[in-house]
């Protein structure tokens, strides 16, 4: 479904990610995963088109997407779950989801006027489904509260949410997990193998939490200073002598 | 909820006939100029309010209304077209200049739009002034004609030569301006401004074309300018680009100042903040030289203490009534 092929991105004299190649089939679970600025959310912003590659190409679906403007990938399928920029502030859990529907509204210039009958249903039809979004990431009772006031846990609910609403059929999430205690975990991993399961999404899954990864991921993909330097399955890599190296040279590096 | 429509409706009710009937209260030819022109001005404040609602400010909506201004004033001496149809050519020039100018300008980022759009207006009052020939340069147009009456049939005749037909006629165009305006921000529209406000990455992530958004609120607060330009041209029957009219860099600030003494997060804070603004400049007219810095004070006091300006804190005293009327009910 997915293919990225010898991604790389310079900011200016900074290699951040070099010849990254990796794919991603239908259905599966994808961890990207290593150390701190290995170039994880980088590659993931290349995917998604919040930055362009220097060199590379993204294919999504045989379409190659490398210079495709983000707000169109989001029209093809792909969907975003950032890391900070979760959700809208100023909004309530309803809204923030109804703006993931954006893309399926009517917007026509009569419609800023006046809402013709036909609209009204249409509308009408959004506010189910936006109710039916909230249902399966368990937000349904907090739909009328201000977004910035949810725990931590559903703030990342609310996000993955949103990105279902654009109707994506690849999801990339960028530290889902982070912050979150072992009960919400299990509550978000376990969605995310529910959606993968019935409504057939994909997942590509940026992770530092090691069980979390362990136990939601098909195959996992390490980078280590922007390149890639294992790739398998979750039980295989992680007894990888390269992948050993690179956390404890990292945790060596921090102390 | 049917309750506040209620409210909503008898206060807009209200604001009507007050309007209607308010040169008959001011009785006042001074006081009546002052009017008109600061309802001249609440059009372009709420362009640029509009702006500020998608995340950028424009300090150029000055130069919009000049090319407005013009172009209506030197269609109408040269080609004898009727008001009715420069005023909206002059609306139409604005928003082509600022389509064209979006493409560069949006893509600034941060200060430098506003930069830009403060150069642009500068450009556009330069060349209007030293463009003798077409513009009359430093001497100015002179011999605008006002627009023609219109005959009603029973009424008689509305006249626009006189201040307070003037006064109508900007009444009209303020009152469908504001509810075009308002049907905007209560829009899907309006909701997308409100997410690109928040964060851009996001609204591109769910599909939302920042750019095209942004250059909807560009050109249609320049559109609206540019209407204020050929208002104030037939009003003044002529017009002025020397640096001290009021197509300067002066204004574009006191604009911005409207803005935040009103408070921008809210549909009625530009219109209150050009009323507040306006009364304050000419009650304080006989500090002469020192009016900017009354102003300017009213400004810095109310950014910095009362964030949401005036709107914001009529908000705040309202729900502290609603409360405290609701508190009542329950005891009761």
């Amino acid at each position: 479904m997915l293919s990225v092929t010898k991604l790389t991105k310079y900011f200016g004299g900074l290699r951040a990610v070099s010849d990254l190649s990796f794919h991603v089939m239908k259905q599966e679970i994808i961890g990207l995963i290593g150390p701190n600025g290995a170039g994880k959310s980088t590659s993931l912003n290349m995917i998604d088109g919040t930055i362009y590659a220097t060199e590379g190409e993204v294919t999504f679906n045989e379409v190659r997407i490398t210079k495709l403007p983000p707000y169109k990938r989001a029209g093809i399928g792909i969907g975003r779950v950032f890391q900070r920029d979760v959700f809208f502030e100023s909004l309530t859990v309803a809204e923030n989801v109804l703006a993931g529907f954006h893309m399926h509204r009517s917007k026509g210039i009569i419609e800023i006027l006046a809402k013709s009958p036909q609209v009204q249903q249409n509308e009408r039809l959004l506010s189910e489904k936006v109710k039916d979004t909230l249902k399966v990431v368990g937000l349904e009772e907090q739909a009328n509260e201000p977004a910035k006031n949810l725990p931590h846990g559903k703030k990342r609910a609310l996000g993955l949410a949103m990105a279902l609403a654009t109707q994506a059929q690849l999801l990339l999430l960028d530290e889902p997990v982070t912050g979150m205690n072992n009960v919400e975990i299990e509550n978000m991993t376990g969605i995310i193998k529910t959606l993968r399961d019935e409504r057939r999404l994909t997942f590509l899954i940026v992770e530092h939490n090691m069980k979390a990864v362990m136990g939601i991921c098909d195959r996992v993909v390490v980078l280590d200073y922007g390149k890639k330097i294992a790739e398998g399955l979750p039980k295989d890599v992680v007894n990888m002598q390269v992948v050993i190296e690179a956390y404890l040279g990292a945790a060596k590096n921090a102390t | 909820m049917r309750r506040s429509n209620i409210t909503q409706s008898a206060s807009l009710l209200l604001l009507a006939a007050i309007t209607i009937a308010l040169p008959h209260i001011l009785n006042n030819d001074y006081w009546m100029s002052v009017v008109v022109f600061m309802g001249i001005n609440i059009l372009l404040v709420c362009g640029i309010r509009n702006m500020w609602l998608v995340g950028n400010i424009s300090l150029g909506q000055v130069g919009f209304s000049l090319v407005g201004a013009y172009c209506s004033g030197l269609l109408a001496i040269h080609f004898h077209i009727s008001f009715w149809v420069t005023l909206m050519i002059a609306g139409v020039a604005a928003a082509l200049i600022a389509l064209v100018l979006s493409y560069p300008f949006l893509k600034a980022k941060g200060v430098y739009f506003a930069v830009l759009t403060l150069a642009a207006s500068e450009t556009m009052r330069l060349v209007a002034w030293h463009w003798s020939t077409l513009t009359g340069g430093a001497s100015g147009l002179r011999g605008i004609p006002s627009p023609n009456p219109i005959h009603l049939p029973f009424l008689g005749v509305i006249d626009f030569e006189t201040l307070n037909g003037y006064y109508y006629l900007v009444l009209a165009v303020l009152w469908l301006t504001l509810f075009i305006l308002y049907k905007m921000e209560r829009s899907h529209l309006g909701f997308a401004w409100k997410c690109i406000n928040d964060s851009v990455n996001l609204s591109h992530s769910l599909g939302v074309n920042v750019f095209v958004y942004k250059t909807i609120t560009f050109v249609s607060a320049s559109f609206f300018a540019g209407i204020a330009g050929a208002l104030v041209a037939h009003l003044q029957c002529g017009l002025a680009s020397d640096p001290s009219s009021r197509f300067n860099i002066a204004t574009s600030i006191y604009f911005v100042a409207c803005i935040i003494v009103g408070g921008d997060k809210y549909f009625a804070g530009p219109v209150i903040g050009t009323i507040v603004l306006t009364i304050l400049t000419e009650l304080g007219r006989p500090l002469g030289a020192y009016v900017p810095m009354l102003t300017g004070g009213v400004m810095i006091i109310i950014a910095i203490f009362l964030s949401g300006g005036i709107v914001g804190i009529l908000y705040r005293i309202g729900s502290f009534f609603h409360n405290l009327l609701i508190l009542k009910g329950q005891s009761n």
